[in-house]
């Protein structure tokens, strides 16, 4: 009796431990379920480039481009966790392409920073062309004080790549954590020779400059860090990630990126395909108009800015850029209007007051103009040109003691060269 | 019976089965801790300090809503006991006002704002307290969205409203505020961060298209604003008007999405400085040159950026000197996809992030960090270091589904760092579950000794919720002494910027008094010490704002000492 029940425990126990070992070629052959994001309000681009790239997964569940693609995608429009998911996946069905193990690490770099570097290190091991994952490993292991370890994957970077400007910067970083000052400015010199463009050098070199006492160098530093403003190192991976970006947002961010890249023409071409794309979107419309209006077409800003004042009345922004083009095409009055609707929606507009006063000088309102004035050094003290401005005014109106100290506070602590100009984009007969 | 061993075997297939498919899952199980006391406890309800935040409009991505709004520590009436001021965002047709609570000796709190003067409608943002006019009595100056007030404390329990009288105009967004004397004439002045030019109708989303609060780059970014004060009117305890000196002093000369400002002596020379924590750009280190200009100075003297040589999203700020070294040391808060970050001071004058170092790279979890102070809770000796999070951007996984929760998905834990007693911080936060265990979206955060017992205590604002005070419970706290300095030539008000050092045998601990710091708040205005089994203090000095260091005798401790600087040191 007893030894029936035995067996039958014996079988269950068995048919339990075959299950639990199975259960990895159970895994392999299904794997997770597909993740979903939560879409509601997305774009609807975004929406279906989602649906496609699920679609994919569905029909070959065992390829690891396939999930990889879903994770680029997710990952693209900001569905992090559900990316990571996917990614993980692609790695399980691929454990040998270094991209995914990458990708799934800076995924995860934040919430488990442990397996990130894992996965760099996996990562790293199956590609000997590309250094981001080792560079982005050492960072990591910077960042989290493992400063021994990150300097050897540093320098295993230079053992390959005798000119990576990355690495250097790293070992300079590294040096200035030490307090080898010396042997930072020497990396960082060397990284800025290799690539010039970089902020992150420059910021670095300010404060070994400053440290070293030489403060005219590290002030030299810091300027050139601001001017540049937001650098990113090359990264062959994550591009595969933002071409993958579509929608509204994606077009008006690579327009953005063209414009300060340069590529003026190419940013005016993708901004009039996606007023076409989206002709509702107030913003796309305002962007061409600005954008013009900042390469002295005001004329064909015109009509842009006008949509984007009929889509969104209450932009404080697009009636300024409209009153802009209105007066640079010679219509003081209809620009007078549009720079008082773009103060009465945002009172502390101080540009606006600032270029009302031009429109109303050419209505030879001269004590208006210089009210208009006073009022943009009200929200803006230090702002410069409206000091010399009101100066200016002052001494045509015949009121020189009064144009001497406005003059003085204009030329006192002038605002810095370049913070000004982002500040005051829009001032006519400046641009 | 004999169904027994089949039910057994039952049990054990269906948990086989249950294991087979639970283990599927590639979650990882959160790493188990310690469980030790808890430091702080949720003491809001008995306290009866009931006000709840109101973020208007409602239901709208309107970025001001997102900043939250802060909270003053301060004892208006002089009885010895830190009253509350809290502000609300409801905008100034809403009748929604920021709200004056008053301590009680039985430790609630009651509401006096009725009549006070303070009961004001508007898109509260930062609060700082000080005496502005040298009575001896609190005054109030609170930032809005669009506009700042200057109330000047009656000494009755009202406030009249000086700010057209006093001539402070700063019609933007203003954030925090310190107050201190930057041109030592012994008036406080008024030092502001801005933040940006925020354009209402602008809209922003994420990279999927959907709607979320804008961040700074989506706007072009104001200078910070100094008022200097002139003093009060002749025969009047009323405010001559300050003069806006943001320009002639140079700190209108460079812009920044200013967030967090301190008002201290950076650089040892005796002469206060002005710090900013600057939101996605480099913080700005304003120098003081002695003549009623500033230079900034953050990137050569190494606080503009973390470690890395990047600008990040700097908000609010905490000082103290957080190894005992005597220097002050900086830490600031940033986003979840940063790290908050510790720059520590050495050699004098120059600063160097050492986050990793001294043990906050690895916190238990990462976080979107606002209000922010060091403190010894535990009065070991050692500060430690208390931080008020919540995001500034959705994390849709943490909906619940409910679309009447506009603020769920903003929500995160606080956190609270205990300090080893040499400069090295562990996270303690699941410890301290009242604290740190819940998510919300907390902005302003300011410590003092609120219920008088002698150990610090917190208060959190949060947005579109209750505030809430949190007492200091932690076990086997050690000895303390907390000091006031206040100068009877200034009417007796605290001095802002005296550097206070106790001294026992070989160690020694400074303070400097300095409640303007953390994130759009206003700290207790005193110097806390924590002296572990110190029982007798042998010494106590102040250096003053002028830089005379005046020598006080040995203490007892477990009690407030109050400095009066003499004549003859002056």
């Amino acid at each position: 009796m007893m030894s029936r029940y035995l067996r039958g425990a014996a079988v269950i126990v068995g048919l339990a431990l075959v299950l639990y070992g199975s259960r990895g070629l159970f895994y392999r052959f299904t794997g997770p379920s597909i993740p979903l994001p939560n879409l509601q309000g997305a774009d609807p681009r975004v929406a279906a480039i989602v649906s496609t790239t699920t679609d994919a997964v569905k029909r070959a569940p065992q390829s690891a481009e396939a999930w990889a693609t879903l994770g680029k995608v997710l990952r693209a429009h900001e569905f992090d966790a559900e990316s990571n998911v996917a990614f993980r996946r692609a790695v399980e069905l691929d454990p040998e392409e270094p991209r995914w193990t990458y990708l799934l690490a800076r995924g995860v770099r934040l919430s488990n920073p442990d397996e990130a570097i894992v996965l760099l290190r996996q990562s790293a091991q199956h590609t000997d062309r590309v250094m981001t994952p080792q560079l982005l490993l050492g960072e990591l292991l910077l960042d989290r004080g493992e400063v021994d370890e990150a300097e050897k994957v540093f320098r295993s970077v230079l053992a390959r790549d005798a000119d990576n400007p990355r690495a250097y910067l790293g070992l300079g970083r590294i040096a200035f954590g030490r307090g080898h000052v010396d042997a930072a400015l020497d990396h960082l010199q060397r990284s800025l020779k290799l690539e010039s463009r970089a902020t992150e050098t420059h910021s670095m070199l300010a404060q070994v400059y400053g440290r070293l006492g030489r403060t005219a160098e590290a002030e030299k530093e810091r300027q050139e860090a601001t001017r540049r403003g937001e650098w990113y190192w090359e990264d062959q991976y994550q591009d595969e990630v933002f071409e993958l970006w579509v929608g509204l947002k994606a077009q008006l961010t690579v327009a953005r990126n063209r414009w300060t890249s340069g590529d003026r023409d190419g940013a005016i071409e993708l901004l009039q395909q996606t007023v076409r794309d989206y002709p509702d979107s107030s913003r796309a419309h305002f962007m061409l108009g600005d954008e013009l209006n900042r390469l002295g077409r005001p004329a064909e800003a015109l009509a842009p800015l006008r949509a984007a004042v009929r889509l969104d009345p209450k932009s404080s922004s697009a009636h300024f850029e409209l009153g802009y083009a209105l007066h640079r095409t010679g219509d003081p009055f209809a620009a007078e209007a549009s720079y008082r609707t773009a103060i009465g929606l945002q009172p502390n507009y101080a540009v606006a007051y600032y270029n009302l006063s031009y429109a109303l000088e050419e209505k030879a309102d001269r004590p208006g103009a210089i009210e208009a004035i006073r009022q943009a050094l009200r929200y803006e003290p230090a702002f410069t040109r409206a000091n010399q401005r009101l100066a200016e005014l002052l001494e045509r109106s015949g009121q020189p003691g009064a144009a001497r100290a406005a003059r003085a506070q204009s030329t006192a602590n002038p605002l810095a060269v370049g913070e000004e100009d982002a500040a005051a984009v829009g001032v006519p007969q400046q641009r | 019976m004999r169904r027994l061993p089949f039910a057994l075997l039952g049990v054990l297939f269906a948990g086989s089965a249950f294991f087979f498919f639970a283990c599927r899952s590639t979650q990882q199980p959160a790493p188990a801790s310690a469980v030790s006391a808890a430091w702080l406890a949720d003491a809001t309800a008995d306290s009866h300090l009931a006000f709840v935040h109101v973020a208007q409009p409602e239901g709208t991505y309107a970025m001001p809503r997102s900043m939250g709004s802060g909270a003053a520590l301060l004892d208006f009436d002089g009885d010895g006991r830190l009253d509350v001021y809290l502000l609300q965002h409801g905008g100034p047709d809403s009748g929604v006002t920021n709200r004056l609570f008053h301590q009680e000796p039985d430790k609630t709190f009651r509401d006096v704002s009725k009549g006070s003067g303070l009961d004001v409608a508007g898109y509260g943002t930062g609060v700082a307290a000080g005496d502005l006019t040298n009575d001896g009595r609190v005054d109030l100056v609170v930032t809005e969205y669009g506009r700042i007030r200057l109330f000047v404390n009656n000494g009755d329990g009202t406030f009249t409203d000086a700010t057209s009288a006093a001539g402070v105009d700063n019609p933007v967004w203003g954030m925090s505020i310190s107050l201190c004397d930057f041109d030592r004439d012994g008036w406080l002045d008024i030092a502001i961060a801005n933040y940006v030019d925020y354009k209402p109708a602008t809209l922003c989303d994420d990279r999927a298209g959907k709607h979320d609060f804008c961040g700074p780059w989506s706007f072009a970014t104001l200078s910070s604003r100094l008022f200097r004060s002139r003093g009060v009117k002749s025969g009047s305890a009323q405010p001559a008007a300050f003069e806006d000196v943001t320009a002639r002093s140079g700190i209108g000369g460079r812009r920044g999405a200013g967030l967090g400002i301190v008002c201290a002596d950076f650089t040892g020379d005796r002469w206060p400085d002005l710090l900013i924590a600057n939101d996605g750009a480099a913080n700005h280190l304003w120098v003081n040159q002695h003549d009623g200009t500033f230079a900034d100075e953050a990137a050569l003297r190494g606080i503009a950026y973390d470690g890395m040589g990047r600008p990040e999203a700097n908000m609010g700020i905490a000082v103290g000197d957080a190894d005992g070294d005597g220097l002050d040391d900086v830490y600031v808060t940033h986003l979840t996809s940063e790290l908050h970050r510790a720059w520590m001071q050495g050699p004098q004058g120059f600063f160097q992030d050492r986050t990793a170092a001294i043990g906050l790279s690895r916190p238990k979890w990462r976080s979107t960090g606002f209000g922010v102070a060091f403190g010894d809770f535990d009065q070991d000796g050692a500060l430690d270091l208390v931080q008020a999070n919540g995001r500034v951007r959705r994390d849709d996984a943490l909906a619940d589904g409910n679309p009447d929760h506009f603020w769920n998905v903003y929500g995160e834990r606080n956190q609270l760092f205990a300090n080893d007693g040499h400069g090295r911080f562990r996270d303690i936060s699941t410890d301290n579950a009242a604290f740190a265990g819940q998510p919300s979206v907390s902005r302003g955060l300011a410590i003092g000794d609120i219920d008088g017992d002698g150990a610090l205590d917190v208060l959190v604002s949060r947005i579109a919720s209750s505030v809430q005070l949190f007492r200091n419970v932690a076990p086997r706290r050690g000895h303390w002494l907390k000091i006031r300095a206040v100068d009877p030539a200034l009417g007796g008000r605290d001095v802002y910027g005296a550097e206070v050092r106790v001294r026992a045998g070989s160690r020694s601990w400074t303070r400097t008094i300095n409640p303007g710091y953390s994130y759009l708040s206003s700290n207790a205005p005193d110097a806390h010490f924590g002296l572990g089994s110190v029982e007798r203090v042998d010494n106590v000095s102040v250096v003053w704002p002028d830089g005379q260091e005046e020598m006080f005798p040995g203490s007892g401790v477990d009690k407030t000492l109050v400095l009066k600087r003499s004549r003859q040191n002056r």
